[in-house]
């Protein structure tokens, strides 16, 4: 094309990008100039022909749990997430599974099932040997503890229904810990499969685990009791 | 998950992450990680690594979104880190790319196309092309341009930025912005004509 400013003006016409005046003038100059106005019709051909090449679905789902840090500022934020002033309970518990994730990704707690009284315990090890390095065994523990701890919440509080999308969710946990063998924490495979099945679990059971709320809460709390005794 | 939080605009979701709640960050990744691929998708033309490039986008995001000034930017900035880590990944990969586009005259590069899509009677495309070919075809043909042409209309076609924007993002003058736009349609044009890809079969394809 010969004119710079047209071939910009062109451009701007076409991509709806000149203010009301400008644009008007510029159809004046496009009704008499043959060129500008065949350009524009190739342009809009080869627009449209670009808009045909779709990108298939590629099943994202990211999912960010928090990163390692001072321990002590996550369960701070943990609680806060957890119980801001008023909560939707769909949203506490919601917060409630993030949380119990959270919790596992940072320290090391250990979940104890009695199976005779058909409670739970949990405790932190925070200054116990295993903190730093081995940062992959010591997920791999976590999110086996995670799904232990699940199983436990789900099987004491739910019922038929609800066991067997436990069941669902533990081959997916178990999936991840299985492929996790070797591989650094970050990586997107896991992310999204940790974000698919979290999801996938409280999407199912929306609004039916409020109860479960004061459970993880308790945990919190007995966690920060146990954490400030070894202080 | 959090009803609620599908109702915030991106601006309140930063606030809200930046005040430790985890989910708000999720809600931004849900939001944006589709629109992130696409575009790394269409521009390294590769799934693994798209996808990859997401993954650091966000990681990255994660880490530096308290720097953030202006989180009406959210978007533009977002998108600049995104780019800058798909020119990252096409320089790691530069040396495999070459030899892959290795240069032909566009005329061998169009029977090429046509034979690795199937098609061998060029004169009667409309009868061959389906959608995903017309997508294979548009894809092949926009890596034989150039990396700053095919990065504008990308940008511009794709995702509808606006020039400006753009310009900001790359960090080059508006104008040269428009001009890349300009021979990078051209030679599209070009090629697809040699491909005898008109509007009939753009507009009447099966």
């Amino acid at each position: 094309m010969k004119c710079d400013k047209k071939q910009s003006e062109l451009l701007d016409y076409y991509y709806d990008e000149l203010n009301e005046a400008s644009r008007k003038q510029f159809e004046l100059h496009l009704a008499k100039c043959e060129e500008c106005e065949t350009v524009l019709e190739e342009l809009k051909l080869t627009s449209a022909t670009l808009r045909k090449w779709e990108v298939p679905d590629p099943k994202l789902n990211m999912v960010f749990v928090a990163e390692k840090a001072a321990w002590t500022e996550k369960i701070k934020d943990i609680i806060h997430a957890i119980f801001p002033e008023k909560l939707h309970p769909a949203k506490s518990v919601a917060y409630g599974f993030a949380a119990v994730f959270i919790m596992f990704s940072f320290t090391n707690f250990e979940a104890n099932y009695d199976a005779d009284t058909g409670s739970f315990g949990i405790s932190t090890s925070v200054f116990g040997k295993k903190t730093g390095g081995a940062n992959e065994e010591l997920l791999l523990e976590q999110l086996q503890l995670s799904q232990n701890l699940i199983d436990v919440i789900v099987q004491n509080r739910l019922d038929e229904q609800d066991m067997r999308q436990r069941d669902d969710f533990n081959q997916l946990v178990s999936a991840i810990i299985m492929e996790m063998d070797n591989r650094d924490y970050l990586v997107r495979q896991d992310l999204e499969r940790v974000g698919y099945s979290l999801q996938a679990f409280y999407e199912i059971n929306d609004r039916r685990f409020e109860d479960v709320k004061d459970i993880v809460y308790q945990d919190v709390m007995l966690a920060l009791q146990t954490v400030e005794i070894k202080k | 998950m959090g009803h609620d939080l599908a109702y915030l605009e991106d601006t309140e979701l930063i606030g809200n992450f930046l005040n430790g709640d985890i989910n708000s960050f999720n809600r931004l990744v849900l939001r944006w990680q589709k629109r992130l691929y696409n575009f790394s998708y269409r521009y390294l033309t590769d799934e693994e690594q798209a996808k990859e490039v997401v993954q650091l986008a966000l990681i990255k995001a994660y880490k530096n979104l308290k720097k953030l000034k202006n989180r009406e930017r959210f978007s533009s900035w977002i998108f600049q880190i995104t780019v800058n880590l798909c020119k990252d990944n096409l320089k790691q990969n530069s040396r495999k790319r070459h030899t892959e586009l290795s240069d032909e005259v566009i005329q061998n590069e169009g029977e090429h196309l046509y034979s690795s899509n199937g098609i061998t009677d060029r004169n009667n495309p409309m009868d061959i092309l389906n959608q995903q070919d017309l997508g294979n075809i548009i894809k092949r043909t926009l890596t034989r341009l150039p990396e700053e042409q095919r990065i504008v209309i990308i940008m511009k076609e794709y995702e509808g930025f606006k020039f400006a924007e753009i310009a900001e993002m790359l960090n080059v003058p508006i104008n040269t912005v428009k001009s890349r736009m300009y021979y990078g349609l051209t030679q599209m044009q070009k090629i697809l004509k040699k491909l005898n890809i008109d509007r009939e079969v753009i507009f009447n394809e099966v």
